[in-house]
């Protein structure tokens, strides 16, 4: 299958291309390079004034795991509001918050990404995940797996267990959960709030471990450095929501002492105490941080009005803000010795100030952070909104006049406060592009997606070049999905199966010995049916693995 | 031939711990077995006469045949019901894509119990914990009911007795309080310290909303609720808040009587409330016939954990009109597809709604219905996954025997392609 795309303005910013008319060749499943005037094209698509960029990829998406499925528990409601019919191509489901796992395939594939990371992935609970994400239509997906409240990884390191290790644990995990990275959520904090401790700073000792989050922290860094995973430690911080937590932020990005480090949702974690509310914009500070640091990057957790649901790994920030459950119910589950999961459902109102000012913070992050590379497009759906949101969120990035227009609807005095009408940065195409493709791609180490040159897969979205961007975004002219045509004029015309992203480090299997000792002492689930084969995830639970390579680097 | 570490998929526990023999004929439980993996495991394939052979009205045919009749039956119906459906992830994924396609509803044979938790969690949410960290934590037990082990045979054996925790503690000084109607129960762990407090099974509701209330300090006129002396329950509430990690649990199917899901939101409130200085978690226990796995594949995909229609094109849940023993009685069901791959005898209703029924070879039914194929039982004759009562952990279920019967996945996909 040979097919033309036709002088498209491509933004490829893996390939320098900024905006070139270009011609590009699908053969099969990938991108080739010009096969000659004699080659007989299957297909060919006329994109004369049309926008290509390769498919989209979001690093940071709540799609897959038991809280996602806890929240739709929680909220039928939400599901009852926006019901979506079947179709001969497409099963039904519902929209709204979190989505179905079918609507949550064909909603992303109709917004032009191709590929979506889940951040939380419980280890005792990966099976569901990728499950759930196997029951996402079209997109590619993948897991980084949460350590750093596992009782396994505190008890080594309280008994001062080497850096070594410490890299087989995290190396081994990352092969029985089947996952392409490793997330800490609230260092030590889920695993001190079963302890009954209600806080946790950074250099806090846990109650029950003596170990500071610092400490995991740094240990989890430095892990994933040697054994040359390409994605680096993903931080939920510690403090989430508590006014003056940009201090603990500053602190976790020292913490990774020059060592690539990844701040999820900063938004939620770039707060003041200023003014007389004691809440205030702290993202000068930290968008200086981020400019001056070049090992640290960070998703945004943008939030917008309206009501979503809010899923997290973090129990103790979670049970901490059950007050503002709206409506007025939620969930705390202590997991396994492993870690936890809190739901509580939000409104986010635009007249309400602490969440007007959580709106202004979140863009002015996105501001004022020079470099699109280190920074990524989230609204850590569902939590800050639901992923539905971005083509919006794009026009904000992108358009100053309609930033100024919303800016004068929210709370006056989140408006008065905000530095954002100072802020005249609208983002490009180019720099979209790389903060929803390029970037995602290279920060995951995924080589053949997120771009366009010969050998990439064929994940390719074509937008027309409207003018109003959150249309533009959010209805694709077309979408290809390793080749495939699955989307066309911003509708679902095919439906495929992804493929789990996953990394494969090195280690020492002497481990396994210690682990399996432990298992039988303390788990309530055996080793053997603990770890997920590679024919399981293909067969039973349905989503075959892609392989990413990793480069050991050994300890430092 | 003996297989090690082996789920079994016959309570909410999922032990993963079993040995099985296995013999052409037989299997056997030879290890960290209970009454229900015994009876489960060593169900006969075959009760003498052709229930390896699929039939269709009576009548011996291929699995083709059975299909085909199946598919044109489904055609036909106007209001299909999916019931039954005891089956693993596979088979609850098959069924749900079946049902979007001939606009079925969709309701768990077990749903009556199953909502007693989902309406309270979805009126007022709840906190739990999951097996392995009661099993590491608890310090003080309190269980609403006594029959814990009739549901859950293993539970004191691996998750309250056990030999060590994580954490250090001495498991042999956990204390265990039991409400309940026979709460001097046999059925109770052998070392642990235990207070028993007898109550009718109806009246759980109303102590654990007294437990509340004293936990609250709220004044009371009574001197004693549902025959239990308010002493001895402000007595209970200081213990509970005293423990370091409570754990309050309750076996779901036991609490039969009308309305019993205020119950349960009455035991998860005291829950939220003792979080306010100490920590204490919900435990639901029970569980059987693939319930939790058929009501999470169902909300990760519809929305919805059961009792939901797709007649009218998309997911519509209602848990009164959807409720599939009223449809059947009321005749709006014009079709029945009946699926119990766990367990021989859970039989279809008999009635007169015409059924499809995938059955565990060796079911029979009362009345025959127009299509019946014997099918496979997961964790026994093929891999599959099942959900553990905490609705977190999903167990690979291992095939430990070859038997040649469909799976229910692939019964219901052959039906989808032949309508």
């Amino acid at each position: 299958m040979l097919i033309k795309l036709t002088a498209g303005t491509v933004y490829d910013p893996a390939n320098s291309i900024d905006g070139e008319v270009r011609d590009i060749y699908i053969s099969d499943d990938r991108i080739t390079n010009d096969p000659g005037a004699g080659a007989k094209l299957d297909a060919e698509y006329d994109l004369r004034s049309m926008v290509v960029m390769a498919g989209a990829i979001d690093m940071h998406t709540h799609i897959g795991g038991g809280k996602v499925n806890v929240a739709r528990t929680l909220m039928p409601e939400l599901c009852r509001q926006a019901p979506v019919e079947r179709s001969a191509l497409t099963g039904s489901g519902c929209s709204k918050a979190t989505p179905s796992t079918l609507l949550t395939g064909y909603r992303y594939a109709e917004m032009g990404y191709t590929t979506a990371f889940e951040p939380a992935v419980l280890p005792f609970n990966a099976r569901q995940a990728h499950m759930e994400m196997a029951d996402t239509p079209i997109l590619d997906t993948g897991g980084y797996a949460m350590l750093g409240n596992d009782d396994f990884l505190l008890r080594l390191l309280a008994e001062g267990a080497d850096q070594a290790l410490i890299n087989d644990y995290v190396a081994w995990t990352l092969q029985a959960t089947q996952c392409i990275g490793i997330k800490v959520v609230n260092p030590g904090g889920i695993n001190a709030f079963k302890f009954n401790a209600r806080k946790l700073d950074i250099d806090e000792q846990n109650p029950y471990y003596n170990i500071t989050p610092r400490r995991i922290v740094q240990c989890l860094t430095h892990a994933l450095h040697e054994l040359g995973v390409p994605h680096p430690l993903h931080v939920h911080a510690s403090n989430l929501g508590v006014p003056g937590n940009f201090k603990t932020t500053l602190e976790t990005m020292n913490a990774a002492g020059g060592l690539p480090l990844h701040l999820t949702h900063i938004q939620f974690h770039s707060y003041g105490t200023e003014g007389k509310r004691k809440f205030s914009s702290a993202a000068a500070e930290i968008a200086e941080a981020i400019n001056s640091n070049p090992n640290i990057s960070a998703d945004i957790g943008q939030i917008m009005f309206g009501q979503t649901v809010t899923v997290s790994g973090d129990t103790m920030r979670q049970h901490a803000n059950h007050g503002y459950a709206h409506p007025n119910k939620w969930v705390c589950m202590d997991i396994e010795c492993d870690a936890g999961c809190g739901v509580v459902p939000f409104r986010y109102l635009d007249k309400n100030f602490v969440n007007a000012m959580q709106w202004t913070i979140g863009l002015e992050i996105f501001l004022m952070v020079d470099d699109p590379w280190r920074v990524f497009l989230t609204t850590d759906h569902p939590n800050g909104a639901p992923f539905t949101s971005y083509p919006h969120l794009i026009r904000l990035l992108m358009d100053r006049s309609f930033r100024e227009d919303l800016l004068k609807q929210i709370h006056p005095e989140a408006a008065a406060h905000s530095r954002l009408s100072g802020l005249t940065r609208e983002y490009s195409l180019y720099e979209m592009a790389i903060m929803t493709r390029a970037g995602p791609a290279r920060i995951l180490g995924l080589k053949d997606r997120g771009h366009l040159a010969e050998g990439a897969f064929a994940d390719i979205t074509v937008y027309d070049d409207h003018p109003n961007r959150e249309r533009m975004f959010e209805r694709p002219a077309y979408v290809f999905k390793n080749g495939k045509l699955v989307v066309r004029n911003g509708e679902i015309c095919a439906v495929t199966r992804g493929a789990t992203h996953v990394v494969r480090p090195e280690y020492d299997r002497g481990i396994e010995k210690s682990l399996k000792n432990y298992f039988d002492r303390y788990c309530s689930v055996q080793m053997d049916n603990f770890a997920i084969s590679e024919d399981e995830m293909a067969e039973g639970i349905g989503s075959p693995v892609l392989i990413t390579e990793c480069a050991a680097r050994g300890a430092a | 031939m003996l297989r090690y570490n082996i789920a079994c998929p016959f309570c909410g526990l999922c032990c993963d711990d079993l040995t099985i023999r296995s013999e052409p004929e037989q299997l056997t439980v030879e290890a960290n077995g209970c009454p229900l993996s015994e009876r489960g495991f060593s169900q006969s394939l075959d009760s003498g006469d052709t229930n390896q052979q699929p039939r269709s009205q009576g009548h011996a045919c291929s699995l083709n045949e059975a299909v085909a009749h199946a598919a044109d039956l489904l055609r036909d119906a106007r209001l299909p019901l999916f019931g039954g459906l005891g089956t693993d992830v596979a088979g609850a994924r098959a069924a749900l894509r079946l049902a979007d396609r001939t606009g079925a509803v969709l309701d768990h044979m077990n749903s009556a119990v199953m909502l007693r938790n989902l309406l309270a969690v979805q009126d007022s949410g709840w906190m739990t914990a999951t097996l392995g960290e009661v099993r590491n934590r608890v310090d003080l037990l309190l269980i609403f009911g006594s029959d814990i082990e009739k549901h859950a045979p293993r539970f004191y054996q691996r998750f309250f007795n056990n030999a060590e925790s994580m954490f250090g503690q001495d498991t042999a000084v956990r204390e265990l309080i039991m409400i309940g109607s026979d709460a001097d129960a046999s059925s109770a762990p052998g070392d642990a310290h235990i207070t028993s407090i007898r109550c009718p099974t109806d009246r759980l509701g109303d102590v654990a909303m007294t437990l509340r209330a004293l936990q609250q300090g709220r004044p009371l006129q009574a001197e004693d609720v549902a025959g239990i002396r308010v002493a001895q329950l402000r007595e209970v509430v200081a213990r509970l808040a005293d423990a370091h990690y409570g754990v309050i649990a309750w076996a779901t199917a036991e609490l039969d009587f009308p309305h019993a899901e205020l119950a349960v939101q009455a035991f998860s409130g005291l829950v939220k409330d003792l979080n306010a200085t100490t920590r204490c978690s919900g435990l639901p226990l029970g569980g059987n016939n693939g319930d939790y796995t058929f009501s999470q594949v169902a909300t990760w995909q519809a929305g919805f954990p059961t009792r939901f229609s797709l007649a009218s094109g998309c997911p519509h849940f209602d848990p009164i009109q959807y409720n599939w023993k009223r449809l059947l009685e009321s005749n709006e069901a014009d079709l029945l597809l009946w699926i119990s791959a766990f367990d021989a005898q859970r039989t279809p209703p008999s009635g007169n709604t015409p059924g499809i029924v995938l059955g565990r070879a060796g079911m029979q039914c009362e009345i025959e219905p127009e299509v019946f194929i014997p099918v496979a039982t997961p964790g026994l004759d093929h891999a599959g996954h099942i959900y553990r009562c905490d609705s977190v952990v999903a167990l690979p279920l291992r095939r430990v025997r070859v038997s040649g019967l469909p799976e229910v996945s692939t019964v219901l996909r052959a039906i989808m392609e032949s309508l």
